[in-house]
């Protein structure tokens, strides 16, 4: 990855000017020597092809000629600072030079190498988010409202027992169906002198058809329940008369 | 950067993302499962004179991962079948507080609606609000919420909803 005189190689970044290669993993940086350099730039400057020893080690302007065993360490140390992982950028090609080769997997893209903290950062904030996505799932999870008894009466029968009766609708308007059922209950469990129940839950369906009475208590120390439904699609409704409360025993 | 540093960075971030992923399981895919079996006597007001036919009815409630059935058997007075609905779906939800499980079902099967005898008034009244919605939506939502419930003494005081129903049941471990 050439980006004018920076130039991305493994996991190092090279500063043609400042003659500075630089580790962006480990922030170590390195001022070249002339051999180091010289032979760096050659190499990039003829990238995927063999370039000879002699060739790298040539003489310029400012420069005497470098030794074969000079630019053989040149390539050595470049391999050091490049590190294990990337050593192999730089190949040894037998009997003709080196290769600095155009492995494209091994350029990773600036933001990904360069500050790899950002990346990690990156990562972390999308954890959080899935987190803080969870959290107001579950908050919005629990404010689910739990149904509340719409009217509640307690009811003391002649035995002294305590009966106590809820009613449950979703409306909060238009109970008045509901209400007098209630009420039309309440008066018969008052002909009972005592009863196996102790709770008895209400509800008049949505379409005001079906009357729902679940009653619960206890026998012998065990749990005892009864549902009734009453359904009506009269217009005049009669859920409840004396003919079905004698009929279907509410007292017990 | 020291590789130490990075490695527990690596590690913390490694860490959140098995806690979010498990978080986000365990919201798809509920794991709690719900058996429960509610039995009710049926009244039906009769147009002429308002007498009252008598049936029986038994739900059994299934629910388990993301599979939910609902089987509504219906009884005559004599203890001969009435009828039943199978109703099949998905979990759609299970909330904590309230106690509350959302199903979505998918597909019913129907028995004995067709039968010489008149239906109970329940079975026929569920079996139209059911088609309407699979018909419609393609799918017949429906809600059971906990009002009072003990699992050592096995028992239940749920509501349905939408219907506004409320109704004793067994819990089945």
């Amino acid at each position: 990855m050439v980006m004018g005189h920076i130039m991305i190689l493994g996991v190092c970044q090279f500063d043609a000017h400042r003659a500075q290669l630089k580790n962006l993993a480990s922030g170590e940086q390195w001022q070249l020597p002339r051999a180091e350099l010289q032979v760096l730039k050659l190499l990039l400057a003829h990238r995927g092809c063999v370039v000879a020893k002699h060739k790298l080690g040539a003489a310029d302007e400012e420069h005497p000629l470098l030794s074969d065993s000079s630019v053989t360490r040149a390539v050595f140390m470049l391999r050091s600072f490049l590190g294990t992982e990337h050593e192999h950028l730089i190949e040894t090609v037998k009997g003709r030079g080196y290769r600095l080769r155009e492995d494209t997997k091994t350029f990773k893209p600036k933001w990904l190498v360069m500050p790899k903290l950002k990346a990690v950062l990156a990562v972390l904030m999308l954890g959080f988010t899935v987190l803080i996505m969870m959290v107001s799932l579950d908050q919005y999870k629990g404010a689910d409202e739990s149904t509340e008894a719409l009217n509640s009466v307690s009811l003391q029968l002649s035995s002294g027992q305590t009966l106590n009766l809820m009613s449950f609708s979703k409306s909060k308007t238009n109970n008045e169906p509901l209400l007098v059922l209630v009420e039309q209950l309440k008066a018969g469990f008052k002909q009972c002198h005592s009863t196996p129940w102790q709770q008895v839950y209400l509800s008049l369906s949505h379409d005001k058809q079906v009357f729902n009475i679940t009653m619960k208590g206890e026998k012998l120390g065990q749990s005892k329940i009864r549902n009734l439904k009453l359904t009506d699609y009269r217009q005049q409704k009669q859920f409840i008369s004396q003919a079905w409360l004698d009929e279907v025993d509410i007292c017990e | 950067m020291n590789r130490k540093l990075l490695w527990g960075i690596n590690t913390f971030v490694l860490i959140i993302l098995i806690v979010s992923v498990t978080i986000s399981y365990r919201h798809l895919n509920p794991s709690q499962a719900l058996m429960m079996s509610c039995s009710s006597e049926l009244f039906d007001r009769n147009e002429l004179g308002g007498s009252i036919s008598r049936h029986y009815l038994l739900v059994d409630v299934f629910a388990k991962g993301k599979l939910a059935q609902l089987n509504y058997r219906y009884f005559n007075h004599d203890g001969s079948s009435a009828g039943n609905i199978m109703m099949k779906g998905n979990v759609s939800g299970v909330n904590a507080d309230p106690h509350k499980y959302s199903f979505s079902v998918k597909t019913k099967e129907e028995s004995g609606l067709d039968s010489e005898v008149k239906s109970p008034e329940h079975m026929r009244y569920l079996s139209y609000v059911s088609s309407f919605n699979l018909d419609n939506k393609g799918m017949h939502n429906l809600s059971v919420e906990m009002l009072d419930f003990n699992e050592l003494h096995d028992y239940a005081v749920v509501i349905f909803q939408p219907s506004n129903t409320v109704c004793g049941c067994r819990l089945v471990q």
